[in-house]
């Protein structure tokens, strides 16, 4: 059976969702400065809290927990979790 | 105070000392500070580093006996030098500041637990070569989650001293201090990272680029920075065109792409990859410990308990400031009176001496010294919930309500400061990445209602609101007014980056520190370096400014006058001379000359000028020139209208007498004789300007210094004309509805 995996970013997940980093390469500053803190491609990423009407979204990833804003979310896309 | 560095100073001047010193760097949130504490003890001190408005902390270490310098570098993750501190830290430990100075060894601190995250920064630095330690800082966290490190193993493969602490207790300080010693002579380095290949053609490529077109050499370390961070600021170091950089750079980074991997995140997955490597069995990972950080962010940082429990938070700070800062604040205020008295009477024989020293240094400096108290309690309690963890969770909640207008979470902290005063909170601003969003900070910082607003607000609102709408819309009409300056902030931030500094929208990152119990040691050094900060910063501005105003207010003197007023006083009393008068009707008398001599002094002469300004708002020519002899510092302006209404000027906002004088105040002349000044829309236009209006030279000298005057003054023209403006429209509004 062949199951339809579409691509999805970090500020689509819900709040509790759990999912892997699939890629963090894309052409702006915040990729380096994300991996710089810690994360990196195939991170496991879980989301602890969000903040409603597009606020940041409080995540964990491997032991560090931090906030991204909403729009940088959306530049980090996460492999379609099988929860 | 601020140091400033000539070009070419010497390092040695900077520092103050010759010979070997040490830096101090790591992510945030490692023990950094606490372990510097521990390190230095008394022997510290906050400069700032030349050029830049970033803290430099240094201090002594007592080294093998020798007295050796530290300094503190601010906590980074990075050394792309995108933010400020990062900028400082790179530049410090490449010896690019002040003449070259390389410290003698640099001290990586680390959170154990996170030991593979943060190794990425130390190897950063192994490309400086410079002699290094690593200190594995709450070594005890990470025996309690069971996670062992083989430090011998970790020391010899990355060929520098290893070295286990718990800065909070002081374990392993002592081998620390060893450690150092023996690294100075050592100079033990890790071994630079082997770049790709095709990195290394792109950099030879970028230098022979760079030399043929006489733009002078480019070092390896610069030519990769160029290659790994198009933003880079090292590429703004050198002098050629934009375009020309654009393009150069660009094709440098194709041919690094050569390797496989995007030039702007090789860097990071280079030194990863190296990491894991040099941890290859070195580590025993532990399990996963920190169920009260999870319990914890369970409700700090749901979108609703979370800012409930901030609104508590707040509620209960400002609480205790003003209930705990009361007593001592009293205090004081009882020594400058008691001051004032014996230096008034020692000096009684020179009057212009005695009014120089007890109503313009005295009273001035007093009038500073006074709001210590509350700072020092709001600095302790920040710090507390700082140094806890906790004020990153609502700088998380906070930055929705915040971004829109350009500023971020970053800004809570600052802003929140300022509620007690400007200058800390404009210093706290520091911590903020983006240049243009920390000016946007500092420039609404002074809006925020700060501690030096109350006794106004005390004053008015217990003289006129609560008499006549009684104790509920009181304390409605107080928490207005510390929320109206917050209400325009946001949208003045939001004209500003938008159409002014136009700030390009900064990537937002925030981490979230598992929770620990601060300790008091660093609770102290915080509070003890802010408040000497406070006292010298602003008392030397107050200090000059008091002077200033108590001239204007002091000069001409006119003996024909006080002749005059004599004569009448005494004709109307019946009497012969001022000894035949009652003590009580002696000090009347001298209130009544020195209201005269108030009224026809410089000060009094311009506030007569002016007043028409004012009337807009229905203010008379005393309320006028209390508020110009409260530009300076606008908590004189209780001590100045008691001067004008002849109470002489020891007066408080409690003073009933005073509180009366206001009630009773008529107009003595125009068309409106008879009736009294204080009408309800004058009164709420007079809050909404003190509100508004910037009156603090203080807080207009800090932010000249940390931003420009330019800056400075802008902020000082549009919030006095803010005032205005929102004076004059509560007042005439106020009055076309008919309230009296």
């Amino acid at each position: 059976m062949i199951i339809f995996m579409p691509k999805s970013n970090l500020s689509q997940l819900r709040r509790g969702q759990e999912s892997k980093i699939d890629s963090l390469d894309g052409e702006h500053g915040l990729s380096a400065r994300l991996m710089m803190i810690g994360l990196h491609q195939g991170s496991d990423v879980r989301v602890i809290e969000r903040v409603p009407v597009n606020g940041p979204i409080a995540v964990e990833a491997d032991s560090l927990r931090l906030a991204v804003r909403h729009g940088d979310a959306a530049e980090i896309q996460v492999s379609d979790s099988n929860d | 105070m601020t140091e400033k560095a000539a070009p070419g100073e010497s390092p040695a001047n900077i520092l103050g000392v010759q010979g070997d010193w040490i830096a101090l760097y790591g992510n945030p949130n490692t023990g950094k500070s606490s372990l510097f504490n521990r390190l230095t003890g008394l022997r510290q001190r906050i400069g700032n580093y030349p050029g830049v408005t970033v803290e430099r902390k240094e201090g002594q270490a007592m080294i093998d006996g020798v007295a050796t310098r530290i300094i503190d570098l601010p906590g980074t993750y990075s050394l792309a030098a995108r933010s400020l501190d990062e900028e400082v830290a790179s530049d410090v430990l490449s010896g690019d500041w002040a003449g070259g100075a390389r410290p003698s060894v640099a001290v990586c601190v680390l959170d154990a637990s996170h030991l593979s995250r943060q190794l990425l920064l130390t190897l950063q630095v192994a490309e400086f070569e410079i002699p290094q330690i690593l200190v594995l800082n709450f070594s005890d966290e990470a025996r309690q989650r069971k996670m062992i490190i083989d430090v011998d193993l970790l020391s010899e493969r990355l060929g520098i001293p290893v070295v286990e602490t718990v800065a909070a207790t002081g374990e392993g300080i002592e081998e620390l201090k060893n450690v150092i010693s023996k690294a100075i002579d050592d100079g033990k380095k890790i071994p630079p990272t082997d770049w790709p290949e095709p990195l290394n053609h792109a950099v030879a490529f970028l230098q022979k680029e760079i030399q043929d077109r006489g733009l002078g050499e480019l070092s390896d370390l610069t030519a990769r920075r160029a290659i790994f961070d198009i933003d880079s600021i090292y590429l703004s170091k050198l002098d050629w065109r934009q375009e020309e950089r654009v393009e150069i750079v660009a094709r440098a980074r194709d041919l690094a792409r050569a390797a496989g991997v995007a030039p702007h995140v090789m860097e990071p997955i280079c030194l990863r990859e190296r990491v894991s490597q040099l941890l290859e069995g070195c580590v025993t990972q532990g399990e996963e410990q920190k169920r009260l950080t999870e319990k914890l962010d369970r409700v700090f940082l749901h979108p609703v308990f979370g800012s409930l429990t901030f609104l508590v938070v707040m509620f209960l700070l400002f609480q205790s400031v003003y209930s705990w800062a009361g007593p001592v604040m009293d205090a004081i205020e009882g020594a400058t009176g008691w001051l004032q008295e014996l230096l008034g009477a020692e000096l009684v024989e020179t009057p212009l001496v005695q009014s120089l020293v007890c109503d313009g240094v005295i009273a001035g400096v007093g009038s500073v010294v006074i709001f210590l108290p509350q700072i020092l309690i709001l600095y302790a309690l920040i710090a507390l919930l700082e140094d806890s963890g906790y004020l990153a969770r609502p700088a998380y909640l906070m930055d929705r309500l915040f971004s829109w207008t350009g500023l971020s979470g970053k800004s809570f902290v600052p802003l929140l400061s300022s509620y007690a005063c400007a200058i800390p909170g404009i210093m706290a601003a520091r911590t903020i990445e983006d240049p243009k969003a920390r000016l946007a900070t500092n420039f609404v910082s002074p809006l925020m209602s700060c501690s030096a607003r109350l006794p106004v607000y005390v004053l008015l609102i217990g003289a006129f609101i609560e008499p006549q709408f009684g104790a509920f819309w009181a304390g409605t009409a107080l928490f207005a007014l510390h929320f109206l300056g917050f209400i325009v902030a946001l949208p003045l931030a939001f004209i500003l980056n938008r159409f002014i500094l136009r700030t390009a929208p900064m990537p937002f990152l925030l981490e979230f520190p598992p929770f620990r119990k601060p300790r008091f040691r660093d609770l102290f050094w915080r509070v003890y370096e802010r408040g000497l900060k406070f006292l010298t910063n602003a008392g030397s501005v107050i200090f000059a400014i008091s002077v200033i105003i108590w001239a204007l207010l002091y000069f001409p003197r006119s003996s024909e006058l006080e002749e005059r007023l004599t004569k009448d006083y005494l004709t109307q009393a019946g009497v012969v001379s001022v000894s035949d008068l009652s003590e009580m009707s002696g000090e009347e008398l001298d209130k009544r000359i020195q209201s005269a001599q108030v009224e026809q002094s410089w000060m009094g002469r311009t506030g007569k000028f002016i007043q028409p300004v004012f009337a807009l708002a229905g203010f008379d020519w005393k309320i006028s020139i209390s508020i110009l002899a409260s530009f300076p510092a606008r908590e004189v302006i209780i001590s100045n209208l008691g001067i004008i209404y002849e109470l002489g000027d020891d007066t408080d906002e409690e003073s009933e007498s005073l509180r009366e004088q206001i009630q009773s105040e008529r107009w003595k002349e125009g068309p409106k004789q008879g009736q009294p000044i204080y009408t309800l829309p004058t009164v709420l236009a007079l809050l909404v300007f003190y509100a508004l209006c910037l009156q603090c030279g203080a807080t207009v000298a800090v932010m000249a210094k940390e931003t420009s005057w330019k800056w400075a003054v802008s902020a000082f023209v549009l919030m006095t004309s803010l005032a205005w403006l929102g004076a004059v429209f509560v007042y005439q509004v106020g009055t076309a509805w008919g309230l009296s």
